[in-house]
């Protein structure tokens, strides 16, 4: 059922405005929607927000980020289904009072992440030093050695591709007065040194240029390359050892983070406030409040606003065609298809809330496709103990709820098709037909639930056109395409697989003449909306393709078919596959148990997403296809709108 | 030679093997181009898993129904079955392995485009599954035909 709502207008003196919008977060149900001011532009004007949201926006960021380094080097242990902590008002009190302490920790938190951002920064650098002296290991010269008064001397890389061989035979003639010592080699290169006697450097140089020699230089780097190397291993360990204080330190910062959770939610509400009043107008000494709120709750909420604050209260029904925000409320079964709904869209405000006929539809299609009893037991049992045991959001219980009950649906099928865990023997005692030995029968059975399901879809099309009083468009719209439609279905039975054909045949004899009428009820009525006889008769005219639509949505009707076979033809297979092999009876029955649980758990999981996302199609396009306008925009009251912490009231309204 | 060869025993077999080949061969690339969009999607905000997951799944019943499919015909063959039974068989195994190779394939681009598009609005989930699952008909009719021809 869609909520009724009433318009809510506030007239009220501006000193209090900040209060009331609090008492209305507080309250919870109300909606405030933006009051434009281009009628009263010269007088009054929307509160100046933008500088008090950037700066809220830039703290939101800074406790998001220290929670964020918090969470990466001390995780928290989170329940599977994580449900906010309730927290007293007194606490948060308590909490802003003391927010400059809290707000320390949190800058200490980002400080300590630049420090480690900086750390991570200086070990790249070492690290890359560390590469390039490496390959130079055990060469005891000191690096920025450059010779003797009478002898020079120069490292460097030659490519491995010209061989040292050739250099060492090519030298003594090239430059006499030189000699080449390598320290080490890797794929691409050797790693050298030469010492040259100081009047031969020029054509030492030149001859091993020519040989691709290339001038290592280590820029202001002083000793050994291996005490270089020795104390950038220790400059590596500080590093890492100051890494360690500093996540130490933040190890240590875990205990203030629910007062930072609190802390961020506590600034999250005050943004919320402040976006709220943007949208109100305001003159000096006045202020008005224009918002939506839930019809039941508008006498209770007009009385204590006029009792505690100098406000004149107006309520108001929406207009006849103004459309209003969109709260659902329903009980037991429909609650359930809650979550599917709002998938597709939330339903326009003027129209009838699909859920009580759309979610029996659901968990029926669910059953049939999933098939299999065993199955519908574990889902059943496994969505009842998280229901039972865990404290849900509202949508994931609703969800859990819906699962709990597709579960049972797929247990009656099951009893109906003899389909438990895939067992063979069970088979014989459906209490209905086996779907496996009769694909035809059961594939006549799913289309013409197909036909009922959509027929009922129209029938909510007639309904929401009666409701606004539009009954010959009922009889039109929704009336007459059941006669063309019915014609459609009884002329065609014949085609129908598994079917009586002395039956089908006299029925589609009949169906000729009902699907005749129809089409020219149809004819006559569908092109009333154009202007002029001819084109009028064309509108009408071509409104009968639509039983193409229709004929093509009656075969998807047909995934009924395919995914309960599927479920129960794999279910057999793993349980044909669990005693296929030969050994010894201990080891068979392991393996045969490790096969079941592995293959029935896949099975489990595949059909029941499938049967979850087919059975959401089937009401999405064959279903709402039919009558659904959808598009209505969500009812979002002014509230408390936190992630971490459920706030708790001493007295609301 | 070619008698011992060709007995319906083997045509049957080789409907079997086409149907799961060819399915399954579509499946692994249809959940494979879904799978690397998804993990681009997951290396921006992990919190997408759920919705990622469920998109990335659904080229994967192409490869069950050719399962089915295969299995169901194993399930008639026999030593002595005549040619014509084979050659029955061999076509039945036909509509599931063709249907189920491009549709798996199409079923997986539309729904990496999906993902792309819950990457930037998380709350159409909804219309990206529908969208891919309008593929997934088609390898559903391709399953019953299969099944009727199988008998």
């Amino acid at each position: 059922m869609i909520v009724k709502m009433n318009k809510i207008t506030l007239l009220g003196i501006e000193e209090q405005r900040e209060q009331l919008i609090n008492s209305l977060m507080e309250f919870g149900a109300v909606e405030i929607s933006n009051v434009s001011n281009q009628d009263y532009a010269m007088i009054a004007s929307h509160p100046e927000v933008r500088e008090d949201l950037s700066h809220i926006d830039n703290k939101l960021l800074d406790v998001q980020a220290s929670l964020d380094v918090l969470g990466r080097f001390c995780p928290e242990k989170k329940p599977l289904f994580s449900s906010k902590r309730t927290v007293d008002i007194a606490e948060v009190k308590q909490i802003i009072d003391d927010n400059e302490n809290i707000f320390s920790d949190v800058y200490k938190l980002k400080e300590y992440e630049r420090e480690l951002i900086e750390l991570k920064a200086e070990e790249n650098r070492v690290y890359n030093l560390y590469r390039s002296f490496l390959p130079w290991k055990g060469l005891i010269i000191p690096i920025d050695f450059s010779g003797t008064k009478r002898t020079g001397f120069t490292a460097g890389t030659i490519p491995a591709a010209f061989g040292l061989a050739l250099i060492e035979s090519e030298l003594p003639d090239k430059a006499p007065l030189s000699q080449i010592f390598r320290v080490n080699s890797d794929k691409d290169q050797h790693y050298i040194y030469i010492i040259y006697h100081r009047e031969a450097e020029q054509e030492t140089m030149s001859y091993m240029k020519s040989r691709g020699f290339n001038r290592t230089t280590f820029n202001s780097i002083s000793g050994t390359v291996d005490d270089n190397l020795k104390q950038i291993e220790i400059n590596l360990k500080q590093i890492n050892k100051k890494r360690e204080e500093i996540i130490d330190r933040i190890k240590d910062m875990r205990s203030s983070r629910a007062a930072i959770e609190v802390l961020y939610d506590v600034l999250s509400m005050e943004k919320n406030r402040i976006e709220a009043a943007e949208k109100v107008l305001k003159t000096n000494k006045a202020f008005l409040i224009k918002g939506w709120l839930p019809q039941k709750l508008s006498d209770s909420a007009k009385k204590y606003l006029e009792s505690n604050y100098t406000v004149s209260v107006e309520i108001e029904d929406p207009q006849e065609d103004e459309a209003f925000p969109v709260l659902l409320e329903n009980k037991g079964l429909a609650e359930a298809g809650e979550p599917v709904l709002r998938m597709y869209s939330l339903p326009d405000s003027r129209e009838i809330d699909p859920n009580v006929v759309m979610t029996p539809f659901f968990v029926m299609f669910f059953g049939l496709m999933l098939s299999d009893g065993g199955y519908g037991i574990i889902l059943s049992v496994l969505s009842a103990i998280i229901l039972w045991r865990f404290k849900l959001q509202d949508n994931t219980r609703k969800f859990m709820k819906l699962m709990f009950f597709c579960g049972l649906s797929t247990m009656f099928w099951g009893l109906m098709f003899g389909g438990w865990f895939g067992i063979s023997a069970l088979v014989p005692y459906a209490v209905w037909f086996d779907m496996v030995s009769n694909p035809e029968l059961m594939l006549s059975w799913s289309l013409l639930f197909g036909v009922i399901h959509m027929y009922v879809g129209l029938a909510l099309k007639a309904a929401n056109l009666i409701r606004r009083g539009k009954y010959i468009d009922a009889l039109f719209d929704a009336g007459f395409w059941y006669v063309f439609f019915t014609g459609a279905v009884l002329t065609l039975l014949p085609y129908a697989p598994a079917v009586n054909q002395e039956t089908a045949a006299q029925l589609s004899n009949v169906g000729k003449y009902v699907l005749a009428a129809g089409a020219v009820l149809l004819i006559l009525t569908q092109g009333r909306g154009k202007k002029g006889i001819i084109k009028k008769f064309f509108g009408g005219l071509s409104s009968l393709y639509d039983v193409i639509g229709f004929l093509s949505d009656i075969l998807s009707y047909s995934r009924l078919l395919a995914l309960g076979l599927a479920t129960s033809i794999i279910a057999g297979i793993v349980n044909q596959m669990s005693v296929m092999f030969d050994m010894p009876v201990v080891l068979k029955v392991i393996v045969a148990a490790a096969i079941l649980l592995i293959g029935h758990v896949i099975n489990f999981g595949i059909n029941v997403l499938g049967a979850y996302v087919h059975s959401c199609r089937l009401q999405y396009l064959e279903f709402f296809g039919k009558f659904f306008t959808g598009g209505g925009e969500a009812f979002s009251p002014l509230k408390a709108n936190t992630k971490y912490i459920q706030l708790k009231y001493d007295a609301g309204i | 030679m070619l008698e011992q060869i060709l007995t319906g025993q083997f045509l049957a077999y080789i409907g079997a093997a086409f149907a799961f080949l060819v399915a399954g061969f579509g499946s692994s690339k249809g959940v494979g181009i879904a799978g690397q969009t998804g993990a681009g999607v997951l290396s921006e905000d992990p919190s997408k898993f759920g919705s990622v997951m469920l998109l990335e799944a659904l080229a994967s019943t192409q490869a069950i129904y050719g399962f089915v499919i295969a299995f169901l015909i194993i399930g008639k063959v026999n030593e002595a079955m005549a040619l014509q039974e084979g050659l029955r068989l061999l076509a039945a195994g036909l509509p599931m392995g063709v249907v189920g190779l491009v549709s798996a394939i199409y079923q997986g681009k539309v729904a990496s485009s999906g993902i792309q598009m819950i990457a930037k609005h998380p709350e159409s989930v909804g219309s990206a599954i529908t969208l891919a699952l309008m593929v997934e008909m088609f390898a559903i009719l391709a399953l019953i035909v299969s099944i009727l021809m199988i008998g």
